[in-house]
């Protein structure tokens, strides 16, 4: 093989690995006033460094909506608290795993399930639920983006909307927050 | 033989050790415990750490997390720790030798307390701290950079103590 080839070889493979990483899209709404200092949990709160990086995305991707003025991490026993959990659903299963035998190229169709949940807390005690569910197929492919990652756009989307709607949390105040939001 | 063997230990002995710019805070046993406080630390990685570090202090008499009831004095945390690794070329070159080079692993801490009480800002304090290691195999500078965080939380834990001890309560500034 000559030293051509191999370059093109490692270059394809660069891009590959480096090209193909699905991270999120910013989410589909921005929020016109903040919330009140408050706590958001991501659960998972991680066991496994793929834990830690989806709960990293989650929060980042949350937070990157301009909703939270202040945001604390974990479930206090005072004050407003958002908890985002994944119940499980359902995704790639046996056969999609049998598919690594031809280097996942072969187009193997699965379907999936996807839930999202988010819990608001006032006090510790809960105020209210959202569900979301995404339901469909898809095919497990190396040349397909899992959905998993768009799903978790648009359900977030909709549960920052619903919060906004759903006016549980107060916003910040123009006279007595002021010091909170901008410290500098 | 021996003699590199022995050179190349205490070169990674000494030259590993960590370093922090800001120095252990002394705080002083056998004072009465401050009032309870309510923290918020805006920081996924460090918030609970920090707080533990509070606690551990033994200057508070409760910290909590979330937001204060009335009266009660709460402290907003903007914590920003950057770690600072060797660029990737260098990384590379270490795991080429299975990590005996040792490598550049520093943690440069930033952290702004603002103390308020019923939504009044009454103080606020500003430290930094930068800790300077250089971790390879069998140190990895983990300890080294709880203290780092350990350091701002006491420092800050001291001059609440201060603080107090200058018998003049903190008063609203506005």
């Amino acid at each position: 093989m000559n030293n051509l080839v191999k370059a093109a070889l490692m270059a394809a493979g660069l891009a590959l690995l480096g090209g193909c990483n699905p991270s999120m899209k910013p989410l589909g709404y921005h929020a016109q006033k903040p919330y009140v200092p408050m706590s958001l949990l991501v659960l998972p709160d991680g066991y496994t460094r793929f834990d830690v990086q989806e709960r990293d995305e989650l929060t980042s991707a949350v937070r990157s909506s301009g909703a939270f003025s202040f945001v604390d991490h974990g479930l206090p026993r005072k004050g407003y608290a958002l908890v985002i959990s994944q119940p499980p659903g359902e995704g790639a299963g046996f056969l999609v795993a049998l598919n690594a035998l031809t280097l996942l190229t072969f187009p193997v169709p699965y379907s999936y399930v996807h839930n999202l949940t988010g819990k608001v807390y006032k006090d510790g005690e809960l105020l209210r639920t959202f569900s979301y569910k995404r339901e469909g197929m898809s095919v497990g492919a190396w040349y397909v983006p899992p959905p998993i990652t768009e799903n978790q756009r648009q359900m977030l989307t909709e549960l920052m909307r619903d919060l906004e709607a759903s006016a549980l949390i107060p916003h910040v105040d123009d006279a007595g927050q002021v010091g909170l939001v901008d410290q500098r | 033989m021996k003699k590199i063997l022995f050179l190349s230990a205490s070169l990674l002995l000494a030259g590993c050790a960590g370093t922090q710019t800001l120095p252990d805070p002394r705080i002083e046993a056998g004072q009465d415990y401050l009032p309870p406080i309510a923290v918020m630390v805006d920081s996924l990685e460090h918030g609970t750490e920090l707080r533990n570090y509070l606690r551990e202090s033994g200057v508070f008499s409760k910290v909590e997390n979330g937001v204060a009831g009335e009266g009660q004095t709460q402290v907003m945390v903007k914590l920003d720790a950057q770690r600072k690794v060797a660029p990737a070329p260098l990384l590379f070159l270490s795991a080429a030798t299975l990590f005996l080079l040792p490598l550049q692993s520093d943690l440069d801490t930033k952290a702004d307390f603002t103390v308020m009480r019923d939504g009044k800002v009454l103080k606020r304090y500003h430290y930094e701290n930068y800790m300077a290691k250089y971790a390879w195999l069998l140190d990895l500078g983990i300890p080294e950079r709880e203290e780092n965080i350990r350091r701002v939380a006491r420092a800050f834990a001291r001059d609440m103590q201060a603080a107090n001890q200058a018998s003049k309560p903190l008063e609203a500034q506005r």
